[in-house]
C-alpha cells in the first residue's frame, strides 16, 4: 500500500457541483451604511433592528481581519459582494405545487426531501435558499406543541420582543471581524423558541443552500430552549460549483435556560475549491457559540466539516448556569489545497460545570488542518470539569496537521485533562484489511471512518448516515 | 591551555547620533518622556548603536544584538501571543539596576557545594564577571575576548547567525549588554570528568547577563550545572543565555536550579541548542524561586538524524511568582526523539504557565515527540496556564501532548491522615510525590546524583514554609 493509493483514493471531485437558473433580485455590489439600512428596509424590520445593524456596521468599520488564524487567503475585496439577493418567487405558498418548479427540482437533485416523505421521517425543513425562506413544512404541527420555528424575518414581525430580549446577547456585534459583518448585513436565517418544559418533537433541520454567484450568505440563527426544554437542531450544507470565492460568515447563537438542553448538529460539505489549483471554494468563517445560561443546562456541539476552501470557526459554550454541561465532538477533514482552522472554546463560570472535547482531524493533499480550542476555568467556577481528546490523522507527506489548545485555569479545584496524539494512517491496519481481501480504498474509509467513531456515535441518526456517506464519497471511488 | 590574561584593548566609541530612533522602537509614545526604565536601556543601548570602524569581534557581536534588539523591539503582550501571560511590569516600571562593580566573594550556599562535593567554575557574582577569577580555576571556560583569534573568529560567525535567527528580544539584549561571552569548547571523543559548576549570585541590588557558548565535538560529552540564587531584600534583573551546539554523538546535560530568596528578582533565561546526528541535549529546570518573574525559553533544533532532546521541569511557584517555560522544540531531521515533562506545583498567588510548541519540518519523517504537562494548584489564587501546541508538516510521526491541572486528591490526604499523619505533612508529602519522579531523573547523571535529594529538601523546606 502505496501512500499514492492512499492519495488517490481520497481524491474526488465534489458531487453537488451544479447551479440552478433562478432570477434573483439582488442589489448591487458594495457595502455602505446605505446598503445596511436598504437591507433593513427591504425586510420591514423594527428599528430596534435598524439600530442594532448600524452600530454593528460602524463596529466592523474600526475593525481589522483577524490574522491569528493557520490560514492564508488573499484580502477579501468586501465591495465586490452582494449583500442582498432573493429568489423572485417568494410569495408564501401554502402547497408545494405553487413552489418553482426549478427550485423543487434542485432540492430533489441535493436530496432535500421537502415533501410528505420527510414527515413520515418525522423532520421539519426550513430551507434557506439564497437568502430567503421559501417554505416552511411542519409549522402547525409544532404550533401544537407551543414551539416557534421560523424564520428570523418572520419571527421579527411575529415575536420582536424574544428577538429583542435574545440577539446579540451570545455573540455580540463587537465580538470579532465576521460576527460584527453578519450582525450589520445578515439578510436569513432561523430562529427557534422551545418552551417551558417542552421536548421538542421532532429534529429541527435547515438546510443552507448558496447559489448566486458572488453572494455573501449572512446567515444569523437563533436558538433559544426556554427552562427544563429539549431540542434537536440538524444544519446540513451543500453547494454547487463556482469559480469565484464565495463569502459566509455566519452567527450561531444558543441560548439554554435552567434545565434545558440544546443538541446542534452540522454536516458541511461546500465546495472545496478546485482540487488541481486550489481556486474557488468557500470561505467559511462561522461564529458559533452557545450560552449555558441558567443552572443544569447543556449545549452539545457536533460538527462534521468536509467541505469550503477555509474554514474558520470555533462553536463554544460559555457555562455560566451552575451544573451546566458544555460539549464538543467534531470531525474536520482537508484534502487537496483546504484549509480549516477549528476547535471549540469552554468557559467555565459557574459551579460544578463540566465540558468534553472530543475533536478527530484528518488531513490530506496540500491540505492545513489545525484544532484550536481554548478551556478557560475563571476563578468562580468551583469543581469544574473538562476532558479534551484530539487527534489528527495525516494522509500523504505533503499535508499539515497543527494542535493550537489554550488552557487557562484560575480555580484550583478544577480537573482538567488534555490529550493530543498526531499520527500516520496505520500501514499495519491497512495491510492487514489488503490481506482479508479488502480493496485500499474501503480499507482507507474504514479506518476513518473508525477513527472518527466516537463523533459519529454523537450526530442524531440522519445524520450519522449522511456523515459516514460523506466521508465515503471523500474517501473512496478513484482508485481502479 | 595557554592564554594571555590581557583584557581587551579598549576602544573609546566616537559618539555620533544614531540614525535608530531608540524611543519609537521601544514603543514609547513620542510624545511621552521616556519612562526610566526605556531611558536606561536607551543610556546602555545608544553606545553599542554607534558605528564606526575598528571593533573587536565581541563588540561586533554586541552592536548587532544591540541593532537586531531595535529591530524586534519589546514584547507587546496584546500581538504576541507568547508574552500573553508574561506581565513585565517588574521590570519595566523601573530603571534597571546597575552591574555592580564592587565584587564580594562568592560561593555555592554551603549546603549544596557539600551536596555536590564540586569545585564551582564560574561565578558570576551581581552580574560582574570576577575578573580575579583564575583562568586556571575558570577552566575549561575561556572568555571569548581571550580565544586565539581563528577561534575568536569561529565562535563570532557561530554566534552572529544565532542573533541574527533570534526573536526573543531579551535573548539579544542580554548579548548586547553582556561584558563578555563565556565559551566551552569540549573536544572530538572527550569525556568531562567532572560536572562544571556555575554559580550566578546577587548579593545586592544589580543586573546580571551571563552568556555562554558551548560547542560539543563528535562524541565529546559533558554535564553543567547552573545554580542562580539571589540574598536578601534586593532587586535583580539576570538576563542569561546558554547557546549550545552539539556535533555528532555528542551528549551535553545542563542543569538549571533557580533559587532566589529575594522576591524583586527578574530572571529571563534562554537555552539555544542545535543537536545533530545521534546527539542527546538533556535539559533539566528545577526552579523554586521567590523571584516575581521567571521566564525560561528554550529553542531546540533537532537538525540529524536520530538526534534525542530531554527537556524536564520542576516548578515550585508560591507567594506573588509567575513562571514561564516557554519550548519551542523543531523537529528537522529523521527518526529524531524527543520527550517534554513538564509538572509545576502552584500555590499562594503564583502562576505558572507552559508554552510548548513541536514543530516537525517535512525532513522530520519518523518523529517520535512526547510532551506533558502537569499542574497542581494548591490555592484559590493560584493560576496555571498551558498551550501545548503540535505543528506538522510530515506524515510518518508520532506526536503525543497532554496537559493536566488538578488539585491534590482528598482521598489520599484523608488515607494518610488516618495513618495517623497530621494533615499539614500528609499534604506535603502528596505534593512532594507529585515531583518525586521527575526529580529521580537528576540520579541518572553522573556526578550529580545528589542534587535530587538536594532538591527535595529545598522543597520541603519552602512547602513547610
Amino acid at each position: 500500500m502505496s501512500t499514492t493509493q492512499t492519495i488517490d483514493a481520497i481524491n474526488q471531485d465534489y458531487q453537488f457541483g451544479f447551479t440552478s437558473a433562478i432570477e434573483s433580485d439582488a442589489f448591487p455590489k458594495g457595502l455602505s451604511e446605505d446598503v445596511v439600512r436598504a437591507i433593513s428596509a427591504k425586510k420591514g424590520e423594527p428599528d430596534f433592528m435598524l439600530d442594532f445593524r448600524l452600530k454593528s456596521y460602524h463596529q466592523w468599520l474600526t475593525m481589522e481581519p483577524p490574522t491569528w488564524a493557520d490560514v492564508d487567503y488573499p484580502p477579501i475585496d468586501f465591495q465586490d459582494i452582494i449583500y442582498y439577493s432573493a429568489p423572485k418567487s417568494v410569495e408564501k405558498k401554502q402547497s408545494l405545487d405553487e413552489v418553482d418548479p426549478e427550485l423543487l427540482a434542485t432540492f430533489a437533485k441535493l436530496g432535500i426531501p421537502l415533501s410528505e416523505q420527510k414527515r413520515l421521517s418525522n423532520v421539519a425543513v426550513d430551507a434557506v435558499f439564497d437568502s430567503v425562506s421559501i417554505a416552511t413544512t411542519f409549522k402547525k404541527d409544532l404550533a401544537k406543541h407551543g414551539v416557534i420555528f421560523c424564520s428570523l424575518t418572520e419571527a421579527l414581525e411575529e415575536h420582536p420582543e424574544l428577538v429583542k430580549k435574545y440577539i446579540g446577547t451570545v455573540v455580540p456585534a463587537t465580538d470579532n471581524y465576521f460576527s460584527a459583518l453578519n450582525s450589520a448585513v445578515f439578510t436569513e436565517g432561523s430562529f427557534v423558541y422551545i418552551p417551558e418544559g417542552v421536548t421538542c418533537p421532532m429534529d429541527l433541520s435547515t438546510y443552507f443552500r448558496i447559489n448566486t454567484e458572488g453572494t455573501g450568505q449572512f446567515e444569523r440563527t437563533l436558538i433559544i430552549a426556554d427552562k427544563g426544554s429539549k431540542v434537536s437542531y440538524l444544519e446540513g450544507c451543500t453547494a454547487p460549483k463556482f469559480d469565484s470565492k464565495q463569502l459566509h460568515a455566519a452567527v450561531v447563537e444558543l441560548i439554554a435556560l435552567d434545565d434545558a438542553e440544546i443538541k446542534y448538529s452540522t454536516v458541511q460539505n461546500w465546495f472545496a475549491g478546485d482540487p488541481k489549483t486550489g481556486a474557488g471554494g468557500i470561505y467559511n468563517f462561522v461564529t458559533k457559540r452557545g450560552n449555558c445560561k441558567g443552572n443544569r443546562s447543556r449545549i452539545f456541539w457536533t460538527q462534521v466539516e468536509t467541505g469550503s476552501a477555509i474554514t474558520w470557526k470555533y462553536p463554544s459554550c460559555i457555562l455560566t448556569g451552575d451544573d451546566s454541561v458544555g460539549e464538543f465532538y467534531s470531525v474536520a477533514l482537508t484534502n487537496h489545497f483546504q484549509q480549516a482552522d477549528t476547535g471549540t472554546k469552554m468557559i467555565h463560570l459557574g459551579k460544578n460545570t463540566r465540558s468534553r472535547i472530543v475533536s478527530k482531524g484528518i488531513s490530506a493533499g496540500v491540505s492545513k488542518n489545525s484544532y484550536r480550542g481554548s478551556v478557560v476555568i475563571k476563578p468562580n467556577a468551583e469543581n469544574a470539569r473538562n476532558f479534551t481528546q484530539c487527534d489528527s490523522m495525516l494522509i500523504g507527506q505533503t499535508c499539515h496537521a497543527n494542535t493550537y489548545p489554550y488552557i487557562q485555569v484560575e480555580n484550583p479545584s478544577a480537573n482538567l485533562e488534555h490529550e493530543a496524539t498526531t499520527s500516520r494512517i496505520s500501514e499495519d491496519q491497512l495491510f492487514y484489511f489488503q490481506s482479508r481481501g479488502i480493496p485500499t480504498e474501503e480499507a482507507v474509509a474504514t479506518l476513518v471512518s473508525g477513527f472518527c467513531q466516537d463523533v459519529f456515535n454523537e450526530l442524531p441518526g440522519e445524520f450519522a448516515a449522511e456523515a459516514g456517506k460523506l466521508l465515503a464519497i471523500k474517501l473512496e471511488n478513484s482508485v481502479g | 591551555m595557554t592564554m594571555t590574561l590581557t583584557p581587551p584593548a579598549e576602544t573609546t566609541p566616537v559618539y555620533e547620533p544614531s540614525s535608530l530612533d531608540v524611543a519609537s522602537l521601544l514603543g514609547a509614545n513620542l510624545t511621552t518622556v521616556l519612562s526610566p526604565f526605556e531611558a536606561s536601556l536607551e543610556a546602555m543601548l545608544q553606545p553599542l548603536l554607534v558605528t564606526g570602524a575598528n571593533k573587536s569581534p565581541l563588540q561586533q557581536l554586541q552592536s548587532q544584538a544591540a541593532e537586531r534588539f531595535m529591530t524586534l523591539g519589546l514584547p507587546n503582550r496584546k500581538q504576541q501571543e507568547a508574552w500573553k501571560f508574561i506581565d513585565l511590569k517588574p521590570l519595566v516600571s523601573k530603571p534597571l539596576p546597575a552591574v555592580q562593580s564592587h565584587l564580594e566573594p562568592c560561593r555555592l550556599p554551603y549546603r549544596l557545594e557539600k551536596a555536590l562535593k564540586l569545585p564551582v567554575t564560574l561565578t558570576v557574582c551581581n552580574g560582574n564577571f570576577p575578573k580575579n577569577q583564575s583562568p586556571q580555576a575558570a577552566a575549561p571556560w575561556v572568555l571569548f575576548s581571550q580565544l586565539e583569534e581563528a577561534k575568536q573568529a569561529d565562535f563570532q560567525q557561530w554566534l552572529a547567525g544565532k542573533t541574527a535567527q533570534e526573536v526573543d528580544p531579551f535573548c539579544v539584549l542580554g548579548r548586547a549588554l553582556a561584558e563578555d561571552i563565556w565559551t566551552l569548547d569540549v573536544p572530538a571523543n572527550t569525556a568531562l570528568e567532572k560536572p562544571l559548576v556555575i554559580y550566578v549570585n546577587q548579593s545586592q541590588t544589580s543586573m546580571a547577563f551571563p552568556q555562554w557558548a558551548v560547542r560539543m565535538a563528535e562524541n565529546a560529552s559533558a554535564t553543567v550545572v547552573v545554580s542562580c540564587s539571589s540574598e536578601s531584600q534586593l532587586q535583580a534583573y539576570i538576563q542569561a543565555c546558554a547557546t549550545v551546539t552539539l556535533a555528532k554523538g555528542a551528549t551535553l546535560n545542563w542543569v538549571y536550579l533557580v533559587n532566589h530568596t529575594a522576591e524583586n528578582v527578574v530572571q529571563l533565561l534562554n537555552t539555544r541548542a542545535t543537536v545533530h546526528e545521534n546527539a542527546h541535549f538533556n535539559l533539566f529546570a528545577v526552579n523554586a524561586s521567590n523571584g516575581t518573574l521567571l521566564r525560561h525559553s528554550m529553542d531546540v533544533d533537532l537538525v540529524g538524524q536520530e538526534a534525542n532532546a530531554t527537556l524536564n521541569g520542576i516548578t515550585l511557584a508560591t507567594g506573588k511568582t509567575s513562571v514561564h517555560n516557554h519550548v519551542r522544540l523543531t523537529h528537522d531531521a529523521e527518526n529524531c526523539q524527543s520527550s517534554q515533562i513538564f509538572k509545576a506545583v502552584v500555590g499562594d498567588e503564583a502562576k505558572s504557565e507552559f508554552d510548548g510548541s513541536i514543530f516537525v519540518t517535512t525532513n522530520g519523517q519518523q518523529t517520535d515527540a512526547k510532551q506533558l504537562s502537569k499542574n497542581m494548584l494548591l490555592s484559590n489564587k493560584a493560576k496555571a496556564f498551558a498551550r501545548p501546541w503540535l505543528k506538522i508538516d510530515a506524515d510518518d510521526v508520532k506526536c503525543s501532548h497532554g496537559t493536566t491541572v488538578g488539585q491534590l486528591d482528598e482521598q489520599q490526604v484523608f488515607y494518610l491522615v488516618s495513618r495517623g499523619i497530621a494533615p499539614e505533612e500528609a499534604r506535603h508529602m502528596l505534593t512532594l510525590a507529585f515531583v518525586v519522579d521527575l526529580l529521580s531523573q537528576l540520579e541518572n547523571v553522573t556526578g550529580i546524583e545528589a542534587l535530587k535529594t538536594e532538591c527535595l529538601t529545598l522543597f520541603q523546606e519552602k512547602l513547610a514554609h
